[in-house]
């Protein structure tokens, strides 16, 4: 399998970056052949301009200026986000990754007569990793706020661009109150989940 | 009343800087100071930095490069967020405002002690009020996706950082669909809203 593997925080070493190496490990325990997308690293421009806005709607215009980053998506056969939740959301190079790369009649199609029937245009995509970490603390983050950013990513990018995908949800809740035996644990999850893959 | 007005679109001929528009224009006639923050216009930064990210916790380093929007927002008895949702959510541009600028001792104090909350720190906001508009219907953001936009900005950063306040949501949902009366309605609708903000 090809994954696309993307990252976002702007530290090279902490928590983000052994989560993401653990990721990584366990994808080559299965031979994958990986493609690392750094998004900090590779300073990744976020903001969607007014030209990219205007041509946002027509397929033969819209992939300008993100083809290359088009092309890594379309090519792969799984994809793992890592990242830390900031404000109930993702950070914002990951956000403009989605607004930006992420355009219609590519990655996905809406059909206006039923909007059931939304085509996912990464029809490649068998698998979805997520990998974040929260400040809060899992009841606040499921029961208080009903998990937005579980919602934008699962139900709302996966279900419309690779439906069919089968997904992997690795959240570790309560990093204002850091548990070193309970980080090892996730870490060792992650890498344990990724190496099925 | 001092105003606060964060708008975040790309580009001058669309619905979005109408509204924004509107609201500028009916908030001064109302007597109101209105500050407007254009972070297009400006050509906001959206990316915490590692650099910023190092000095997250030390209240006062954490200010470096954002005084002048910590300033506002301090002194700011009303917020009004004008942008398109945009992957069910804010632009990248937007969330890395919250990013960068809703630090720990602006917006919030870090818990003091193990397995306490964090405190809110902007007890001057006293209304919080979005402007927006949405391509997905209002049925399917509601019962399908849960609105992770409105969780995100009235259930979580509001009520994490101005609990008191009263939070006001506007929204164009259909977007795709929506007709020049539809669009007038809206914005009318809104329009008379902030009349009595």
């Amino acid at each position: 399998m090809r994954v696309l593997a993307i990252r976002a925080h702007p530290f090279d070493d902490g928590l983000n970056m052994a989560l993401f190496e653990r990721v990584l490990t366990g994808l080559n325990r299965g031979g994958h052949e990986i493609d690392v997308f750094d998004l900090y690293e590779a300073g990744f421009q976020p903001v969607m301009d007014a030209e990219e806005r205007r041509r946002y709607h027509d397929p033969a215009v819209n992939q300008i200026g993100v083809e290359a980053h088009l092309e890594r998506l379309l090519a792969a056969d799984g994809l793992v986000f890592c990242y830390p939740t900031w404000n109930f959301g993702v950070p914002a190079i990951l956000k403009g990754y989605l607004d930006r790369v992420f355009v219609p009649e590519v990655t996905f199609t809406l059909d206006p007569k039923k909007l059931a029937g939304t085509f996912g245009g990464l029809k490649k995509i068998r698998r979805l990793g997520f990998v974040t970490t929260y400040g809060a603390k899992k009841t606040i983050v499921e029961k208080v706020m009903g998990d937005p950013v579980k919602k934008v990513l699962v139900r709302g990018v996966s279900r419309l661009c690779a439906p069919k995908a089968k997904k992997d949800w690795l959240p570790l809740y309560d990093m204002n109150n850091p548990d070193a035996e309970r980080i090892d644990r996730f870490k060792q999850q992650v890498e344990n989940v990724f190496s099925t893959w | 009343m001092r105003i606060l007005l964060v708008y975040a679109h790309p580009c001058r001929e669309s619905f979005v800087s109408g509204l924004k528009d509107m609201a500028v224009e009916t908030l001064t006639a109302g007597g109101h100071e209105v500050s407007v923050v254009d972070l297009y216009d400006e050509g906001f930064s959206a990316v915490l930095t590692a650099e910023e990210r190092r000095a997250y916790h030390d209240e006062g380093d954490n200010l470096k490069g954002i005084e002048r929007h910590v300033e506002l927002l301090r002194q700011t008895e009303a917020l009004v967020l004008v942008y398109p949702t945009w992957w069910y959510g804010m632009p990248a541009i937007l969330k890395g405002w919250f990013d960068r600028v809703w630090v720990p001792g602006v917006a919030f104090k870090m818990p003091a002690g193990p397995n306490q909350p964090l405190r809110p720190a902007l007890s001057n906001i006293k209304t919080v009020t979005v402007i927006t508009t949405a391509g997905a219907p209002n049925w399917f953001t509601w019962f399908y996706m849960g609105h992770p936009a409105k969780k995100v900005l009235m259930r979580g950063i509001r009520m994490l950082c101005a609990p008191g306040a009263k939070g006001r949501w506007y929204c164009h949902y259909s977007m795709d669909s929506s007709t020049p009366e539809s669009r007038t309605k809206y914005l009318e609708k809104v329009r008379s809203a902030l009349k009595s903000l």
